[in-house]
């Protein structure tokens, strides 16, 4: 009996992910995405320059073969090939270590708050709407300027924003499973409510906490960016693409290369993440497409 | 009707608590921040520094400055700016406000009808190149953010073709706020686009369309009226994001564009503590953003009217 139940489930996520590499933008999306996170994480270990080393006889110069500068160099002589690279790790770490944060927070208080239910439920859901009606991105910013611009910060500050809309899609699917004969059984089997959130409830919703994380991540990464771009995020000598872009702004006039590199950068992992994250909600929820 | 204006009354009892909270958690979080509105590369002496403290009220004890504070705001005093000194918070504020206001309707009328328009486009002739065409592009404005679109463009229209002016207020004609409200609206528009496409598509397929078709209503009316009231629904409660992520988008484009508004007293008054120019900015931002919300929350109960039967 039990033994059925576990292969619909898995069947269930095979067929998910076969729709998924059926469809052709999730594909597609998928491979850059593998590329670009390849070529952050070993370019810059690869790569003959350093993230710090300076050409004084190459300042602000175009992009060129010569000591292999072929983004061109900042305004320090620092090759912007490696600094984009290597502020696409910081990017995309940030992005997941955030998401990971929300998805813990967001997993757990939703299912806990829909699971028990009731009173406990009433105050954790109002608790809820009150955070989710403040203006976010300004606590954000205060959290920063106040406790240090450090990426610790960034990654909390980020997680804390992001795991409210988490929390409400558990505790909907957590509401219509309560109610579902096996959790029923499992409760009057005597099983701990602890075990039975975590065993039975918490797998279950996996398939709609997966698409919201897809399209969590660009999400933070347009927002890590943001705050980069402000001067509030990751400080030198270490970058991320919205540092990169913020300096490129600046001198767009006389070296546009240092704006436009970071910035196909940026804006490819992004269309991919959201093409990615369409992609497998069309395959866990056919009927949206 | 009546259920409904209680239930208006009921939503906005409810963010005043909010706004509260905002206040607070602002306050003290900028209060505990090191540093202070007085530190400089040269040091002050100690006595002048005392004596500025206590000109500003800053020597007393932490809570009753809050609730200085507090009752200060509730007579509509916001107290005076540390940094730019001589003036108050609220003449940088409402010196600031009409110009963040205008392109911050402006962008938010671009994403609103430029979403639901291209959306219904998009959804009437779906799977067609023109959907494809419509919702690519949306996809790229999404994906694109006001920050990496707004040097683009002016790179584009302003360097290399000397098309537009690349930024301040001049007189603040067309040529002026056209590409702040451009970079500033797209993404939402986008979005919008998006919502409004897949709604619609549901909405055409729902059944009280089929009987208005089948009744011989004009198409026009089917799809403007009765279809498109349903695909408002979500989004409709897409907007409170919407509003406030262009409320926050303003810092960016504001900074780029060299316009006079508001944004840049938040960023400049919190890396310079000046405690209550942020509070200021705090307040007006998450005012405008708790505001939006609720709106949006009354626009959708009118729509909606499950939602204002259970609450």
């Amino acid at each position: 009996m039990l033994k059925t139940k576990k292969n619909q489930f898995d069947s269930l996520n095979k067929d998910a992910i076969r729709r998924l590499f059926a469809n052709k933008a999730s594909v597609a999306s998928l491979i850059v995405l593998s590329i670009i996170l390849i070529i952050s994480v070993f370019g810059p270990m690869i790569l003959p320059n350093d993230l710090d080393t300076v050409y004084w006889d190459y300042i602000q110069s175009k992009p060129t073969t010569e000591n292999f500068l072929i983004f061109g160099t900042d305004s320090n002589g620092r090759d912007l090939l490696v600094r984009t690279l290597s502020g696409g790790r910081v990017s995309i770490s940030v992005a997941i270590i955030a998401t990971l944060v929300a998805l813990v927070v967001g997993v757990t208080y939703g299912a806990i708050s829909g699971y028990v239910g009731g009173r406990t439920d009433a105050v954790m859901m109002r608790i809820v709407d009150i955070i989710y009606a403040m203006p976010f991105m300004f606590v954000v910013i205060l959290l920063v300027v106040v406790f240090g611009r450090s990426i610790m910060m960034i990654y909390l500050a980020l997680g804390l924003v992001e795991w409210l809309d988490m929390a409400r899609i558990v505790r909907g699917q957590t509401l219509s499973l309560k109610t579902k004969e096996f959790i029923i059984s499992a409760n009057a089997l005597g099983v701990s409510n602890f075990s039975i959130i975590r065993k039975h409830i918490i797998p279950n919703v996996i398939g709609p906490v997966v698409v919201y994380m897809t399209l969590t991540i660009p999400k933070v990464i347009l927002i890590e960016s943001f705050l980069s771009f402000l001067g509030l995020g990751v400080q030198e000598p270490n970058t991320s693409w919205g540092v990169l872009i913020s300096e490129g702004t600046a001198l767009m006039e006389v070296a546009p290369w240092m704006l436009i590199y970071p910035s196909i950068f940026l804006v490819v992992c992004i269309l991919a993440f959201n093409f990615l994250g369409d992609g497998i909600r069309d395959a866990f929820d056919p009927k949206t497409r | 009707m009546n259920t409904y204006l209680i239930f208006i009354f009921k939503r906005f009892l409810q963010s005043i608590p909010t706004l509260w909270l905002v206040i607070t958690i602002s306050f003290f979080m900028i209060r505990l921040a090191p540093g202070g509105p007085f530190d400089m590369e040269r040091q002050l002496p100690p006595v002048v520094e005392a004596n500025l403290k206590a000109y500003y009220n800053l020597d007393k004890n932490l809570f009753i400055q809050y609730f200085d504070y507090l009752s200060g705001i509730l007579q509509g005093d916001f107290g005076p700016s540390y940094n730019y000194r001589d003036f108050s918070v609220a003449d940088l504020i409402l010196d600031g406000l009409p110009y963040s206001a205008i392109v911050g309707f402006w962008s938010l009328l671009l994403a609103i009808f430029g979403g639901i328009l291209l959306g219904s486009i998009s959804a009437l002739y779906r799977n067609s190149y023109v959907d494809y065409t419509l919702m690519t592009f949306s996809m790229l404005g999404l994906a694109i953010p006001n920050f990496v679109l707004a040097p683009v463009l002016i790179l584009w229209l302003c360097v290399w073709n000397d098309w537009f002016p690349a930024g301040g207020w001049g007189d603040g004609g067309f040529a002026n706020l056209a590409l702040p409200v451009i970079t500033l609206g797209t993404a939402y528009m986008g979005n919008i686009a998006r919502t409004t496409r897949g709604a619609m598509i549901e909405a055409l397929g729902a059944n009280h369309i089929r009987t208005a078709r089948a009744k011989g209503l004009p198409e026009k009316l089917v799809v403007w009226r009765h279809a498109m009231k349903s695909a408002m629904i979500p989004v409709v409660s897409y907007l409170g994001p919407v509003s406030a992520g262009i409320i926050t988008g303003s810092l960016v484009i504001e900074q780029i564009f060299g316009l006079p508004g508001v944004g840049r007293y938040f960023v400049q008054g919190a890396l310079g503590r000046d405690y209550t120019l942020v509070m200021g900015t705090v307040i007006l931002y998450g005012g405008l953003i708790i505001i939006a919300n609720l709106i949006v929350d009354i626009i959708y109960g009118f729509l909606n009217p499950r939602i204002r039967e259970e609450k």
